[in-house]
């Protein structure tokens, strides 16, 4: 008997610059909490992208979800995923309503979604492509690409991944810290590979799939922007909220990292 | 007459009730009458490094978040949900642009605005969406940040009066602006509040309290302490009863364990730079410590070898708590930086050499005010009948104790008349331009 009601997720071919791609997509009625968009890995084909579109509506996040496989180009894979922001504008979603979760899709794909579309969140689960073949130091080019990145951005890998060493991953939080607009965090697994964020009975591993859920999504609760309901959307149309700051303070400049947008 | 504060001018006696350190009804006057009637330390802007990062803290007792909204503005709200008071935040720091309260879900951004509430529809299309509240005042000088709850109080560079070139003298010391490091300290005394922040004013207790740690300093530089130095402090008055213990020029030959010779090159070259910018007496005031009290619970203990910041909270007559900051040049080196948390760690750390020996001091004072009844007055007289106040003297410890009487009874004690500060104290910061040796007096504003 199953215990918890599933939702089957509509499932159709998404046409982009490549060619075309299977998208999961699950939409909730009532006023959503917000969007998630997610970007699975090889190992989740079979079905994993519904279990996690799943996951995620449980806590109010209606989503669409697509296998990035790697095969493709960045530039390609940019295109996958503006399709499918286009899919969820259709459902009346902005970007700053829309969390990106990625599973170990590559780094530069997240830097390059992270520093444009102006989505309220950016997860990446074990990313790749964090060094070059044979080191252990970050890839040179990702500094700045990544210091480009204007979404919050949680990074998580596991510390036995061998395309996540130590000294790549410390690099990339030294650099997000300093020089990226937005708060980064990045968070390292004890004893487990890329892929501790499927189900496991291994102590470490299930402590990690735990964790590492939990943080997706405090993470987008508590940077993607909420969905007003009509009623909060009339309240906000009749007070401006935003428009009149309450407390001003004249502080000093080098203290402070505008947004972008 | 106060029944707290004897201020005898004639035969230079000053006297402390020491019923204002074990009646209850005294914190509740003064959380009513100074916490709420003061401008408070909340943090420093460094503390917030992006936007949406956050700390919860306490101010004057209340639950509050100090945060940057999207648009990078200081914020400060009150924690408590609008709806039905439970904690909004309840991490110690992070960074959220939403925080949701886990009672009924009531969302909200940085910015304190209302952005969601489950089933809405229940309360109706005209129903009063509450923000958050705030302290009605806020306003930063040079990066450190106060909030007030008296609407009506004076803007806060005039509540700060003569402490604000004290902190020009902190926020001079780093080209990019001085910043907050991780690693806060928090500890608890079983003692009044207000002994603190005399003990944090007190040069007269140094060599007895803190033997130990000046043990440690001679065992560590040898014959190289130079003791000439002890002494020469001043204790000045600086209005609103704001007061600092400064010392000359020499206090990083006196404290701390000795500095390499790279350290110290790095030190006299910054010394070079800010003489260059802002005059050769404003840099030889810099090079001498430093300890202030802005009213009420806030110090800043330059002793050159390290920076502190701290904050002290009431809790009830006999407890308080004490949180404490270092702020750092974050250009500086790794020599004078290990210095710093060396100093930060063994002198003012909660299991340092001064410190405890601090709070066994406060501790066992609170014990002796057990007999309140039968000797009910502490004594802060010590240099009252001397025209110069040196650091050893207690003009400091007088000055606050008149603003807080003022505020508790609304009796108004005149400033003690001393004679004029002379160099280095009395050197003023200076804007001088590259080209031309000619110099102005900073703008007040």
């Amino acid at each position: 008997m199953q215990s918890v009601v599933r939702i089957t997720p509509n499932r159709d071919q998404l046409a982009h610059a490549g060619g075309s791609v299977e998208v999961a997509q699950i939409a909730l009625g009532g006023v959503p909490r917000g969007a998630a968009l997610v970007l699975c890995s090889d190992r989740q084909r079979g079905g994993e992208d519904g279990h996690v579109l799943n996951e995620l509506a449980m806590h109010g996040y209606e989503g669409i979800a697509a296998t990035v496989d790697g095969t493709e180009g960045l530039d390609t894979q940019v295109s996958i995923v503006e399709r499918m922001m286009e899919r969820l504008a259709r459902r009346g979603w902005h970007p700053g309503e829309v969390g990106v979760v990625g599973f170990e899709s590559p780094i530069r794909l997240a830097a390059r979604v992270g520093a444009d579309a102006g989505f309220g969140a950016l997860v990446t689960v074990s990313p790749t492509g964090l060094v070059e073949d044979g080191t252990d130091g970050l890839a040179g080019d990702l500094p700045a690409l990544v210091s480009a990145v204007a979404t919050p951005w949680l990074i998580m890998v596991g510390s036995c991944d061998p395309s996540a060493p130590a000294a790549a991953v410390t690099s990339l939080a030294g650099v997000l810290d300093e020089r990226a607009a937005k708060y980064a965090q990045v968070v390292r697994f004890p004893g487990v590979a890329a892929d501790y964020y499927q189900r496991s009975t291994e102590s470490l591993e299930l402590a990690a799939s735990f964790d590492y859920w939990q943080r997706t999504l405090e993470w987008l609760n508590a940077q993607v922007e909420p969905r007003p309901t009509p009623l909060a959307q009339a309240w906000r149309d009749r007070h401006a909220v935003s428009a009149a700051p309450a407390q001003q303070v004249t502080h000093t400049r080098s203290h402070v990292r505008q947004e972008g947008a | 007459m106060s029944e707290y504060v004897r201020d005898d001018r004639d035969a230079h006696q000053f006297k402390i009730n020491r019923t204002a350190m074990v009646d209850s009804a005294v914190l509740t006057m003064e959380r009513s009458r100074v916490f709420d009637k003061s401008w408070l330390y909340v943090g420093h802007e460094s503390e917030l490094k992006k936007p949406n990062s956050f700390k919860t803290r306490t101010l004057a007792g209340r639950p509050i978040i100090f945060t940057r909204d999207h648009t990078g503005q200081i914020r400060v709200w009150l924690n408590s949900c609008p709806h039905r008071g439970a904690m909004l935040c309840r991490d110690r720091a992070g960074n959220a642009r939403f925080m949701t309260c886990f009672y009924h879900g009531w969302s909200f951004n940085t910015a304190g605005e209302q952005v969601s509430m489950p089933g809405d529809q229940a309360y109706g299309e005209n129903f009063e969406r509450p923000g958050l509240a705030s302290p009605p005042r806020l306003d930063s000088y040079r990066g450190f940040v106060f909030a007030s709850f008296d609407p009506d109080i004076v803007s806060l560079e005039d509540y700060l009066a003569g402490a604000k070139e004290y902190l020009d003298l902190i926020a001079d010391q780093s080209e990019v602006g001085m910043e907050v490091i991780e690693g806060t300290h928090e500890y608890s005394c079983k003692a009044n509040w207000k002994l603190l922040v005399e003990n944090s004013v007190d040069g007269y207790h140094a060599m007895s309290t803190h033997q130990r740690y000046f043990e440690m300093v001679l065992a560590a530089r040898g014959d190289k302490v130079d003791i000439s130095l002890v002494g020469k402090e001043r204790g000045i008055a600086l209005g609103n009863g704001h007061a600092v213990v400064a010392a000359p020029a020499g206090s990083d030959e006196l404290l701390g364990r000795p500095l390499s010779d790279e350290g110290k090159a790095e030190r006299a070259a910054r010394y070079a730079s800010i003489a260059a910018k802002h005059g050769d007496g404003w840099a030889e005031r810099l090079r001498g410590s430093r300890n202030l009290v802005i009213f009420p619970n806030l110090i800043v203990i330059d002793l050159v070898m390290g920076v502190l910041i701290r904050k002290i909270d009431p809790i009830t007559p006999d407890y308080m708590e004490v949180t404490a900051w270092h702020i750092v040049p974050p250009e500086e080196g790794p020599d004078l930086r290990a210095q710093r948390l060396d100093n930060f760690l063994t002198f003012w750390g909660p299991g340092g050499l001064a410190s405890p020996d601090d709070v066994e001091a406060l501790e066992s004072a609170q014990r002796g005010f057990a007999t309140h009844k039968e000797l009910p007055w502490s004594d802060i007289s010590r240099g009252m009948a001397s025209t110069v106040n040196t650091g050893q003297d207690e003009l400091q410890m007088r000055t606050w104790w008149r603003q807080w009487d003022e505020l508790i009874t609304g009796e108004v004690h005149p400033p003690e008349e001393k004679e004029p500060l002379t160099h280095p104290w009395s050197a003023q910061r200076q804007v001088l331009s590259a080209t031309d040796s000619a110099s102005q007096a900073l703008p007040a504003s």
